[in-house]
């Protein structure tokens, strides 16, 4: 019979104080790094989940483009596209459909950019993101990933927990929930946000969700404390806390004498990692220790909070054991209504932000071997629209929510290197060939760290819950693998 | 062999008792098998029922394994199940078919060896059906008798027979009952979510009378603080928030609502009555304001403002949450799965689902941005300040129409009045009106006033610049100014559009500091999503420095986009009826003309300019007066009623065959005479006769007391919940519940002075092998504070709290910038000062996108859906929140001047923060603990600077002639003693 929720937390308790519990994945990855230590959260449901096979990563980082970037401008560019820009749609295009914001019939929106073939393959590409052809053999891209949300909010909680509605776990919870902790000192699942402001989703886009809440993602801040509550109070330096703990621990000690309860044990070791904590935190988000040139190979500035700073900074993280990393950076949402938008002035600007610093993480992961093992996904979590938005007659140029195709890549951790995985039509609405779904992608990555997506579940609400929800059809894409 | 004999012992029981019947069976004490409820009906729910169950759409191979008519019929291959013989059962060959097994490898659940001998077992002795236990009304059944050896001093409760039952069954006896210390601050914690102070835990402990306990649990019920203790508890499954949810989660008042539970649980509503005034209580005949107001309880639903959404879908998405919480609140059952499906495990179909929708789809709301329809809910106070100033303006009204109607007075300014508007044309060629102030109102209730720009220009056309723009309030980032920022940008997002609150008579003016001399004005309205209907019948005056109204036009029903106003139009062409009485001599005029002219005066003679200032002043006050205005469920009338559709896969846009409201025919029947409206269905759910309603309360409120329910999936009474561990006593519970009266407090009182309450909650290595979550009783609860007691109790230990009850959330002191992320224009969070920074937990923000983080961080959920369980969790975030929040260093430093205060020596200092924490006398062991740390702390050699931050910031300067370095040591003690997990947890 399945033990209900509360029995697996006691459960789950007792793994803590007793023996730890790193799964195998877990296991491979710490001999791999020589990193042999207790977990964050080594609290990993020993009567849960456990790896089913030998895990392809053991890390993941999620470069999200949040707002969702125009894929006929990047990663599938389509010179029919081009050829017919300024046409009027195909009625076939609008009829059954639902648009967000495109009223009466609108014309094709041709990239205006010019196209490239770049990489062994020569693939074609979008020109705005020039290092992308540094790293392009190095890559997966997919071009018919597909999702069944159009508004930002519920395809964020569609993307990043499986469930267009809240409540759902995050991806990186439900990583963390399966294989536990690689680090002793860091939580297992950060969030780094950029751009200005949050993903639609907001802070759902990495809850917890039904999975108890220490497998919540930990977002890491640019400004003030990276996590809150680490410093110290003004006044107290690190011998007073340490005394203050040791106090703390001294008292706690009779009470679980008195009490004969493990959970005070337990408590006593919180406060230690919290302590070990004030210091791993603040070290491991200081890119003033990098060499000058990592940081101009990345383009970051230490403490400035950007993009390029967060792609240094999630290596840090990978590199400590952090299992899985996700990098929200807002401004992609290209619907064309103002300056602020645009698909001639605003995309550009926000593929020079993101460009440099992706190419460079990729290329120091695999330096430093790290990609063997690290899977490194990025996407929005919709596509766009080949028609021109022009929303009020607006004269800029931009381009509508479009759930119905899309493109993102990965690479690293056994992904097949090099290689365009599934294809669009010649004007790039909908899918001809190998679709992929948000919730096969979840799927595949599940599989990639060495879990089983069928079975990975959480009793909640009645139901067995999953990250690719209850019902059957997602499926692994093993043509990813290599 | 084994069949045979198993086969055998049924013919036989078969031979007895003719049809066998499982609990006939039973009663022959032969191997009965398994209990299908208990132990059968979870696996076959689990492993099996996904696509061999209800859902009729999911249903593989036209098998249902949940009805045993079916189960057993005769197939192609044989019947799944043959009665008495496993070896012949589909069911058992499948399950062990390795080539092809069940459930198929990699979908659903597969079976253990030992749950799959279970079934066999089953299947032997009959595979009898049982219907599952929570659909069973509760039935009374006798207590147990006394297990042997157990003291019958030691019941003190019926309840407590069924406790010691199920321990002697699992080899367990009680503990000994807890300390008084330990009892005082549990029960205070279980009944108010506060500690006692020590001075009233300790006349507890030596009051000495039989029935001290009892008059002190009694002391706790009537506390001001019960109600606040207990609406956090269902706020969780009301899923309040303070704020809308999707998108940028735009802010939301209903606090109102927060405050009506508050009340309705300190006043000790009935269950079934607090239950249908939240559901239906605009339904009840005479609705009370406070019955309407109950409703907010089904508008704490998210609104999806975001741009490009379909409002339909969102309403859409709020009637099913509205569905999904109805039957997770009331009953336990999770019907939300039936949106999309037929539930895969519990009896409601698709169809049922969508028929219950029926029930709360019609009501006006529709996902509008401002979330109407709203109602003015203020409060007992608000409502005794407007009455007083309701009866000053009639006062000032009468004064002002008494003194311009007086005769005397009358006469000489009608004759100047009329000296004026006769005078020759050439006295008035002005060119222009000379004025002071630009005013524009929205007459009317619940009006929201924009302008995008609001331009005055002289006689040859120049803009006249300068004025004071301010407005009758401020909201959606629109303040006055951006009418004078010269942007007549209409689109609201382009951030120049000025935006008041919904209200009566909202109002815009531009002040000038002397008279200015203009000719025209020009007004540009709001143009974004023909929101600039909203100006219409708006109200353009030009006033005098006294305030008279010197010209005036209304705007029509569909202002443009531009309004241009010529100020000498319509200015000074007097009303020809007043003319002819200004005319005519004293002597002449009638009533009618005295009372034209009086009004007219009332408007326009300087000499009454104090009066109609006093007035104007009244009118602002009254007009600003707070008035909290709440979203609340209002039917729709008979001719606008919607028709509800089964939606297919729960898509709003794929309407399937039309539904009338009606209820799950596998639960109990409708109440004979009940209209099938919400305020009906609010009856059903409350019905004596509902299997549920009592259960799922009663073991709400036992876990809240012993950390766990007896149906632990306090969220799932279904088939796939955990079934309960003592179905006896909750029963007997339920039963004494409903025929109570459902009085909640009784019940509370029933259960905190039971023995099986009372126990110590310490553990022993042999009680911890036997049960180590617990789950037979035979100790006392001992569970981690919940959110707001982790605050609470801080708050109290350190003499600042404030014990205010109800009102608007506060904002207690949260990390700079936090809010800036937010998508919207609401970023900043202000900090509450004085007592509103020191108010229990429940008060304080809570913003579903940006919790605040220290109730995050202790598993408040995000309140977006309706949630009935928190799993507590320990992680070292909590830590980081407890001993560096510097909501709670402040509190730290609070105890620490307490504790400074309180004596000479270090170790009587220690003493009393020990016992202010653990709300008993200090162990003096642990005096010198503490006192030791002091020690070391004041030896640290901080600097001064560094010794009044730490004692200091963000409390504030320490009483004159006081240490700062040695209240900076105590500061870090003070720490030290809150963060104990004996503070954390309830013992």
């Amino acid at each position: 019979m399945e033990p209900n929720q509360t029995t697996r937390r006691e459960l789950t308790r007792r793994s803590f104080l007793g023996r730890g519990a790193l799964g195998v994945g877990a296991m491979a990855a710490s001999d791999l790094l020589g990193l042999m230590r207790p977990a964050w959260a080594a609290r990993r449901a020993v009567d849960g989940p456990s790896p089913v096979h030998r895990p392809r990563a053991t890390r993941v980082i999620y470069l999200a483009l949040s707002g969702a970037p125009p894929q006929h401008d990047l990663w599938d560019p389509k010179p029919k596209l081009q050829e017919l820009h300024g046409t009027l749609c195909p009625q076939s295009m609008l009829e059954g459909r639902r648009l967000a914001f495109i009223k009466g019939h609108p014309t094709l929106l041709g990239s205006p950019f010019p196209v490239n073939r770049i990489g062994r393959q020569g693939m074609l590409m979008g020109s705005q993101m020039p290092h992308f052809a540094r790293i392009v053999d190095k890559v997966c891209v997919v071009r018919s990933l597909h999702t069944d949300q159009f508004n930002h909010a519920p395809a964020d909680l569609m993307l990043y927990t499986g469930n267009a509605q809240p409540g759902g776990a995050g991806m990186g919870a439900w990583a963390n929930y399966g294989l536990g902790s690689l680090s002793e000192d860091l939580p297992g699942f950060v969030v780094l946000v950029s751009g200005g402001s949050d993903p639609t989703g907001g802070k759902s886009t990495w809850s917890s969700g039904y999975l108890p809440s220490e497998y919540q993602g930990v977002r890491l801040r640019s400004k003030g404390e990276p996590v809150l509550y680490v410093t110290d109070p003004k006044g107290m330096d690190r011998a007073s806390r340490r005394r203050s703990l040791d106090t703390l621990a001294a008292l706690n000690r009779r009470t679980a004498q008195a009490s004969g309860d493990p959970e005070v044990t337990a408590r006593i070791e919180q406060f230690e990692l919290a302590f070990r904590m004030q210091a791993s935190v603040p070290d491991a988000v200081d890119l003033s220790q990098e060499r000058p040139e990592t940081l101009a190979e990345y383009g970051a500035v230490p403490g400035d909070g950007s993009f390029a700073g967060h792609c240094l900074l999630a290596r840090r993280l990978v590199e400590r054991g952090v299992r899985w990393v996700q990098l929200h950076n807002w401004g992609w949402d290209i619907h064309g209504t103002s300056a602020g938008d645009d698909l001639e002035e605003s995309f550009p600007k926000k593929c020079l932000e993101v460009d440099r610093p992706i190419a460079a993480l990729l290329l120091d992961l695999d330096r430093r071997g790290l990609l063997d093992e690290t899977l490194v996904v990025c996407s929005g979590e919709f596509g766009r629209t080949p028609m021109n938005e022009a929303r009020g007659g607006s004269k800029k140029l931009g381009r509508d929510h479009h759930p119905d195709c899309f493109s993102g890549w990965l690479a690293g951790a056994g992904v097949h290197a090099g290689m365009i995985h599934g294809e669009t039509d010649e004007l790039g609405y909908e899918i001809v060939r190998d679709p992929v779904s948000v919730h096969d992608l979840q799927a595949t990555i599940l599989h990639l760290l060495g879990l089983d997506p069928l079975t990975l579940r959480y009793p909640f609400q009645g139901l067995d819950q999953r990250l690719i929800g209850p019902a059957a059809g997602p499926r692994v894409v093993h043509e990813l693998f290599s | 062999m084994k069949r045979a004999s198993s086969t055998f012992l049924v013919f036989i029981a078969v031979l007895l008792c003719g049809p066998l019947d499982g609990l006939q069976s039973k009663g022959f004490g032969l191997d009965s098998g398994p209990d299908f409820a208990a132990e059968i009906r979870p696996l076959l729910s689990r492993s099996c029922f996904a696509c061999h169950g209800p859902d009729e759409h999911g249903r593989q191979a036209g098998l249902r394994l949940d009805q045993r008519e079916d189960a057993i019929a005769p197939r192609r291959k044989g019947a799944a199940i043959v009665p008495g013989d496993r070896a012949a059962s589909r069911l058992w060959q499948r399950s062990g078919d390795a080539a092809d097994p069940m459930p198929p490898a990699g979908e659903g659940h597969a079976l253990s060896p030992k749950e799959r001998e279970l079934l066999g077992r089953w299947i032997d002795a009959g595979a009898e059906y049982a219907p599952h236990w929570a659909f069973v009304p509760p039935q009374d059944h006798p207590s147990p008798s006394l297990p042997d050896g157990l003291d019958p001093g030691w019941p003190l409760d019926s309840l407590d027979l069924f406790t010691a039952a199920k321990m002697d069954e699992h080899g367990l006896a009680p503990s000994a009952a807890a300390d008084r210390w330990t009892l005082a601050r549990r029960v205070s914690l279980d009944l108010v979510g506060l500690p006692p102070t020590y001075a009233e835990a300790e006349a507890f402990v030596l009051d000495e009378r039989p029935d001290a306990y009892g008059r002190y649990v009694d002391g706790l019920l009537d506390s001001p603080h019960y109600g606040e203790r207990w609406a956090a508890t269902w706020l969780d499954i009301a899923r309040y928030a303070d704020s809308k949810g999707h998108g940028s989660d735009p802010l939301r008042e209903i606090w109102r609502y927060r405050d009506w539970v508050i009340e309705a649980y300190q006043r000790n509503l009935p269950y079934d009555q607090f239950l249908i005034e939240q559901l239906a209580g605009d339904l009840l005949p005479g609705a009370t304001l406070e019955q309407r107001l109950a409703t907010a309880f089904h508008r704490n639903t998210m609104n999806n403002t975001e741009g490009g959404t379909d409002d339909e879908e969102w309403r859409v998405a709020a009637v099913k949450d509205r569905t999904n919480t109805t039957m997770q609140a009331v009953m336990g059952l999770t019907a939300g799965c039936a949106a999309c499906h037929s539930h895969k495990f519990d009896p409601i179909s698709q169809h049922e689902y969508y028929s219950l929708t029926a029930y709360f789809n019609q009501t006006a709301d529709t996902d509008k941005n401002d979330d109407s329809p709203l109602l003015d809910t203020p409060t007992r106070v608000q409502i005794a300040e407007r009455l007083r100033l309701e009866s000053q303006l009639a006062e000032a009204q009468a004064q002002w129409a008494a003194a311009a109607a007086e005769r005397v007075g009358l006469a000489a300014f009608a004759a100047s009045w009329l000296g004026a508007h006769t005078a020759p044309a050439a006295a008035g060629a002005k060119d222009g009106l000379e004025f002071t102030e630009l005013r524009v109102s929205l007459p009317g209730a619940a009006r929201l006033l924009s302008l995008a720009e609001a331009v005055v220009l002289d006689p040859s056309g120049k803009e006249v610049s300068g004025g004071t723009a301010a407005q009758s309030s401020t909201g959606f980032a629109g303040p006055a100014e951006l009418a004078r920022d010269g942007n007549p940008s209409g689109e609201y997002t382009d951030g120049s559009v000025t935006h008041t609150l919904a209200e009566t008579g909202p109002w815009w003016s531009l002040r000038f500091d002397s008279p200015v001399m203009a000719r025209t004005v020009r007004l540009h309205n709001r143009t974004d999503n023909g929101l600039g209907r909203r100006l219409a019948g708006a109200l353009v005056e030009a006033r005098g420095t006294d305030g008279r109204v010197l010209w005036s036009a209304a705007l029509g029903d569909q202002p443009a986009d531009t309004v241009e106003l010529d100020l000498l139009l319509a200015a000074g062409a007097p009303d020809p009826e007043l003319l002819a009485a200004a005319e005519r001599s004293a002597a002449e005029r009638s009533p009618e003309d005295w009372r034209l002219l009086a009004e007219l005066r009332m408007a326009e003679d300087s000499a009454l300019a104090p009066a109609r200032t006093a007035h104007a002043a009244l009118e602002e006050q009254l007009a600003g007066l707070e008035m909290p205005r709440t979203p609340v469920l209002v039917e729709l009338p008979a001719d606008k009623r919607r028709t509800t559709h089964v939606l297919i896969k729960g898509n709003f846009l794929v309407p399937g065959d039309v539904v009338e409201a009606s209820v799950p025919a596998a639960l109990h029947p409708w109440p004979k005479g009940q209209p099938h409206d919400r305020l009906g269905l609010a009856r059903w759910l409350t019905d004596a006769r509902s299997p549920l309603t009592a259960r799922v309360a009663v073991n709400r409120l036992w876990a809240r007391l012993f950390g766990r329910g007896l149906v632990a999936t306090e969220e799932d009474f279904g088939n796939q919940g955990s079934p309960p561990t003592h179905p006896a006593l909750l029963d007997h519970l339920a039963l004494g519940f409903q025929r109570s009266g459902w009085d909640q407090k009784a019940l509370l009182r029933r259960l905190v002075t039971s023995a099986t309450y009372r126990q110590t909650s310490a553990q022993d290595p042999a009680r911890g092998s036997i049960d180590p979550g617990n789950r037979w009783l035979s100790r006392g609860p001992r569970v981690r504070l919940e959110a707001e007691m982790v605050r609470d109790v801080a708050l109290v230990a350190s003499g600042l709290f404030s014990p205010t009850v109800g009102g608007p959330s506060i904002f207690p002191p949260q990390p700079e910038g936090l809010w800036q992320a937010a998508f919207n224009g609401q970023r900043s969070w202000i900090e509450s000062q004085g007592p509103d920074r020191y108010r229990r937990g429940l008060y304080v923000f809570l913003r579903r996108s940006i919790p605040y983080p220290a109730m995050d961080a202790f598993d408040v959920p995000n309140r977006e859906i309706c949630n009935a369980r928190r799993i507590a969790t320990n992680t070292p975030l909590q830590a980081l929140v407890t001993l560096n929040d510097p909501a709670f260093v402040e509190l730290a430093q609070g105890l620490a001047r307490r504790m400074y205060a309180a004596g000479d020596s270090a170790v009587e200092r220690a003493a009393f923060g020990l016992r202010e924490t653990l709300v008993r006398p200090a162990d003096p062991f642990d005096m010198q603990i503490v006192a030791r740390l002091v020690d070391a702390e004041r030896a640290a050699g901080r600097s001064t600077e560094e010794s009044i931050s730490l004692a200091c910031d963000p409390l504030g300067p320490l009483a004159e002639g006081q240490d700062p370095a040695e209240l900076a040591a105590w500061t870090v003690a003070a720490s030290v003693l809150l963060n104990q997990d004996a503070v954390l947890t309830k013992q």
